[in-house]
């Protein structure tokens, strides 16, 4: 039987090839979209949690950058229960990168932060205090700076070498690595230093870094900084943007299934469309093979077949080159390609039952035809 | 013994509210096993109308087709299947055999549904062997001549050895030479395996090859000669 199935699908092969791209196309959406989507919710939520301490800002200040509390704010936070270290840092613009394009968006997100290495001392939960190449700063420090390495990257930066920054020029003492993109991208210097750059006001900081004694009471501090200060300072924890990021990519991912799933219908309708066609085409043929003693169920059973064989072979094929896209944009984005068994085999039973029902009705309706009728065509 | 019986057979047809066209009117007769019989005709006169209800591929409005004992208006389709596949061949003007698929594979073809053995697979090349087209067997039916098309088609009908081959018009698409070579094809299968033959044919100069020919009519019978010549091919 699977000999004339194929002959079947191989007699009018344009039509086969384009029902198969159809198909192909609703596959590799699905395995495409729905891994990356699944990648970045992953991603999102590792370079979230990654950062375990709370920002206290401004209340009402939209980010970091905009956000000015007053010096005597580090005390009163080291008093709040729970509290093992408060860390004071300045942020500001460094988009003025020596090498960089002004209008290159990446500007948007490189800015200088200052620090107090005395206070952040062996902070290590912040990622860029982790320096792999080099040394960390010191309180001694004047016009050194660490960078991330995506930054160093791109800058085809090293160790010793200068960097231009708002116009001034400081030496590269070390390089961090994280695995949160966006403070790869920092450049970390003596608070001073900063403060000098940005110019931003004496007895000011743009926030702080508050550390629990115990990461588990994360919560339980926030909400403690957030009823103490109410109405002056707002309390930030990375895990509740992490949560409203996964919330937001897991709604994304519906959609993106939507999005997938009607390029699968419209796959599976073409699947349908080649299958009405071929049986209308066929439709002496049928006749000819009932006369003969073929049962209605196997003239059912053949184009149900023809049917199945054209999904799962564009199944398979639209899995690989989902495969292959959600690499490549893996590759180029750092955002990781979330492909899994699962995923594969909801994607090839999505192709299975395009098949099915694509083959259904046009085999229904052959087999409801008489022999006679089919006979004569 | 009759392996056919036919008796008061109806297939009436309604066109428009009024008009009823009779194709087959109040037809009986018997077909012994191992006959072969002639249905000729003008066009219209309801010879292929009655060889479809013998093949069970139609239903009379009235009456009974009886092969081999079973008894055809009380079947359903899976039965009729069975009657099709275990006691029937047929043979078309057309060919019909399935493009795409070689000639030995049209052969196999009423097999495809049921499993295919290597005993029957073996037969099959010795049909195409027997009728001269052994070469041909992996070539497809578009590569094939009118009459080679035709002998995979009666290779084809015997594959489940049937007890009765129907044959609609088995010459009309081929020239006389071709045509004469099939007939004298069924005669040697009808003598030797005893296979039953009946054939539709519009075509006179055939009679003179066959021992029993019914004549219709506006869908009746109007002779049934069982004295035909015969004549050698």
């Amino acid at each position: 039987m699977i000999k004339i199935i194929i002959s079947n699908l191989l007699r009018n092969k344009r039509r086969s090839f384009l029902t198969l791209l159809g198909i192909l196309i609703g596959v590799a959406a699905i395995i495409s979209l729905v891994s990356v989507s699944v990648g970045l919710t992953q991603r999102s939520a590792e370079l979230l949690t990654s950062f375990q301490g709370i920002f206290v800002l401004e209340e009402g200040a939209v980010d970091v950058p905009y956000s000015f509390v007053e010096e005597e704010y580090l005390n009163d936070l080291k008093r709040v229960p729970g509290v093992e270290l408060v860390v004071p840092e300045i942020w500001g613009s460094a988009n003025s990168i020596e090498g960089l394009n002004g209008d290159s968006p990446l500007s948007n997100f490189l800015f200088i932060v200052g620090i107090d290495p005395k206070i952040a001392g062996n902070y290590e939960a912040a990622p860029y205090y982790s320096v792999t190449e080099g040394r960390k700063l010191t309180s001694n420090d004047r016009n050194s700076v660490v960078v991330g390495s995506t930054l160093a990257d791109m800058f085809d930066l090293s160790v010793g070498k200068t960097l231009k920054i708002n116009g001034k020029t400081y030496t590269l003492i070390g390089i961090f690595e994280t695995n949160n993109m966006l403070m790869s991208l920092l450049v970390i210097t003596n608070i001073e230093t900063a403060r000098e750059v940005t110019g931003f006001k004496e007895g000011y900081y743009s926030n702080f870094q508050v550390v629990p004694n115990n990461p588990g009471d994360l919560k339980l501090v926030k909400q403690r900084i957030e009823s103490r200060f109410e109405g002056k300072l707002q309390a930030i924890s990375m895990q509740d943007s992490a949560e409203l990021i996964t919330s937001f990519i897991s709604n994304l991912s519906v959609a993106l299934w939507f999005i997938s799933g009607i390029a699968g219908v419209v796959g599976g309708i073409g699947v349908m469309n080649t299958m009405l066609m071929s049986v209308m085409e066929r439709i002496q043929e049928f006749g000819v093979l009932k006369a003969i003693g073929w049962r209605n169920k196997d003239v059912m059973t053949m184009i149900v077949m023809e049917s199945i064989l054209l999904s799962l072979i564009g199944g398979i094929i639209g899995v690989i080159i989902g495969f292959l896209v959600s690499t490549l944009v893996s590759y180029y984005t750092s955002i990781p390609s979330a492909i899994d068994f699962g995923l594969i085999m909801q994607a090839m039973f999505f192709a299975l039952i395009m098949g099915v029902v694509g083959g259904l009705y046009p085999a229904y309706k052959s087999s409801m035809m008489s022999p006679i009728e089919a006979v004569k065509g | 013994m009759d392996i056919i019986t036919v008796k008061n057979l109806k297939k009436y047809y309604n066109i428009g509210e009024h008009n009823e066209v009779k194709a087959i009117d109040d037809v009986s007769f018997e077909v012994e096993k191992g006959e072969f019989l002639a249905i000729v005709g003008p066009s219209g006169s309801g010879k292929s109308t009655l060889l479809h209800m013998l093949g069970c591929l139609d239903t009379p409005t009235k009456g009974e087709v009886i092969i081999d004992s079973s008894k055809i208006h009380e079947l359903n389709e899976d039965e009729l299947s069975n009657i099709r596949f275990t006691k029937l061949g047929f043979i078309f003007q057309t060919f019909n055999l399935i493009p795409g698929v070689s000639a030995v594979d049209n052969v196999l073809m009423p097999l495809m549904p049921y499993g295919i053995s290597s005993a029957k697979r073996i037969y099959s090349h010795k049909l195409l062997k027997k009728f001269g087209i052994g070469r041909r067997a992996n070539h497809d039916p578009g590569e094939l001549s009118g009459g080679e098309k035709q002998r995979v088609a009666v290779a084809r009908s015997l594959i489940n050895n049937p007890k009765i081959i129907l044959a609609d018009e088995p010459t009309g698409q081929l020239d006389s030479k071709t045509g004469r070579e099939i007939i004298r094809l069924m005669r040697e299968l009808n003598s030797k395996n005893k296979i039953t033959f009946i054939m539709v044919t519009h075509d006179e100069t055939l009679l003179q090859y066959v021992k029993r020919v019914i004549r219709l009519k506006d869908g009746k019978i109007i002779s049934d000669d069982k004295n035909g010549k015969m004549l050698d091919l």
